[in-house]
């Protein structure tokens, strides 16, 4: 913090002088506010990362800028840095800026969870998520809505129980995106990967996920097994 | 900057707030691979709330109400404004939520059934009897509530991380006048008033330390009419095995009668 200008000489003209002392005091008063509530600032984020990481959900740069007090535009970028050290120091996780325009964030896990320290609900959800994708990537790509409901009703998870996680809950946390089927009637849907699933999974994991469920070795899928040692070796040389 | 094991478990923290001191030495020895002594998990705590501290929160510890044993909660440090709108609960379920808060701190058992809590539902708009059930069930898991024996009662993080809440709830509520610690399960003296858990009286084998009366069991209650009744019945029989008759729900002193039994030392 510097002190500007202010000084303790007598003037001959003691009102401009006491004038521009008050400036500057009150100058050096704010520095001082904005820098104490800088870190009151960088904590609010700390936490708002953290809460919406617990329910998997992206940080929107809109929602950040409304919902945490004494945050402008003008300090955005410093307490963004500021948090995102924080949480690789701190915590192992790395914050992911999707897109420097749309301006949403999630977290990733750098840190590897011994087995018998869970961080997570390794549940039912968790295990759905992995069979979509796993179709998805099965099916090149894309597929069709039908198929994945008959594929979790095979596997035991009743469609009706269970439209609301696929089809709400993983598009919000941008793991799965839906497209609707132009001219389809009744509608129906198309499902591909989200950007989420893109940077938090590779294709080898979820290779190795699909065929521990069909019984067969991963190397056995062809162009699928391909696909993935491609993005591997591209990850590598990054 | 925070180790390897640090990281998981902060990470194991923030899925599970609300560990016993036992847990944590289970969190220590998956971490570290090994058993911590004593002091280590201390230590941990101490370094993980250095760690903390520019995030605003903290690692603190209190003793439960129900067993008098060590509870450790990740608790926020300040009002966080975006927490309150990141919040898990709709504004029914808070509503609901408050409505049983209120409800806790207000009693002096320091708890509520769980029917009273959905039945609640029928004064609140938007929650059905399901949806009371549902969101009872989430303030089980997120570990703010505890239920036994079909009554509902606050856990320790409930009471370390929502203490401004709960004052403001109840202006009534104190601190046990003998650890300092909030008392929402609590007794009082029968002649000053003064609050007290009932593990901290006991261990002051009954003695009031503000009046410094001593009282002749936990049973007797400030009021003069429950007072004489209690007072004939120790009078005929040995003072630390006073049939005292319970007028409380039979849930909460169910789990109490083996401490109950401790006062005859």
């Amino acid at each position: 913090m510097s002190r500007r200008g202010s000084s303790q000489k007598q003037s001959s003209q003691p009102s401009q002088r006491n004038q521009s002392q008050k400036a500057n005091s009150s100058q050096f008063q704010q520095t001082a506010q904005e820098i104490i509530d800088l870190d009151r600032v960088v904590a609010e984020v700390i936490q708002y990362f953290l809460i919406m990481e617990q329910k998997k959900f992206p940080v929107k740069r809109n929602d950040v800028m409304k919902l945490v007090p004494g945050i402008s535009a003008k300090n955005f970028k410093t307490v963004i840095a500021q948090a995102q050290t924080y949480l690789d120091d701190v915590f192992g996780y790395l914050l992911h800026e999707f897109d420097e325009k749309s301006g949403h964030y999630v977290l990733l896990n750098q840190v590897i969870m011994p087995e018998n320290l869970p961080h997570q609900d390794l549940s039912e959800s968790n295990t759905i998520l992995f069979l979509t994708l796993s179709a998805i990537f099965l099916s090149e790509g894309c597929i069709g809505e039908d198929e994945v409901w008959n594929m979790l009703d095979i596997l035991g998870y009743k469609p009706e129980n269970h439209k609301k996680l696929v089809t709400s809950d993983f598009v919000r946390q941008l793991y799965i995106n839906l497209e609707v089927i132009p001219q389809s009637d009744p509608p129906r849907m198309n499902f591909t990967w989200g950007e989420r699933a893109t940077i938090e999974f590779t294709k080898k994991e979820i290779l190795a996920f699909a065929a521990k469920i069909y019984g067969q070795p991963p190397e056995q899928f062809g162009t699928l097994w391909n696909l993935a040692d491609k993005e591997d070796k591209a990850r590598e040389a990054n | 900057m925070a180790s390897d094991q640090q990281k998981q478990i902060l990470q194991y923290l923030l899925y599970k707030p609300l560990v016993s001191l036992k847990d944590l030495e289970k969190i220590y020895a998956a971490a570290y691979e090994r058993q911590g002594r004593g002091e280590e998990i201390r230590d941990l705590v101490r370094s993980l709330n250095d760690l903390l501290k520019p995030a605003q929160l903290g690692i603190k510890s209190r003793l439960c109400e129900d067993n008098n044993e060590e509870y450790f909660a990740l608790i926020n440090m300040i009002e966080s404004e975006a927490a309150k709108h990141t919040s898990e609960f709709s504004p029914a379920e808070f509503e609901l939520f408050k409505w049983v808060l209120k409800e806790i701190v207000s009693s002096e058992s320091g708890s509520v059934s769980s029917i009273d809590c959905i039945n609640q539902s029928s004064y609140i708009q938007k929650l059905t009897k399901t949806d009371a059930q549902k969101a009872l069930d989430k303030f089980l898991a997120s570990q703010w509530l505890n239920e036994r024996e079909g009554e509902v009662s606050l856990t320790v993080r409930a009471l370390l991380e929502l203490e401004p809440l709960l004052k403001k709830l109840d202006e009534d509520l104190q601190n046990c006048k003998i650890c300092s610690k909030l008392a929402v399960k609590k007794v009082a003296c029968p002649d000053c008033g003064a609050k007290f858990h009932r593990y901290c009286i006991s261990k002051l084998k009954l003695k009031c330390p503000a009046c410094h009366r001593v009282w002749r069991s936990l049973e007797e209650e400030s009021t003069p009419s429950q007072m004489s009744l209690s007072q004939t019945l120790s009078q005929t029989s040995n003072p630390s095995t006073s049939q005292v008759p319970n007028r409380r729900n039979g849930g909460i002193r169910r789990g109490r009668s083996h401490m109950e039994s401790d006062d005859s030392e």
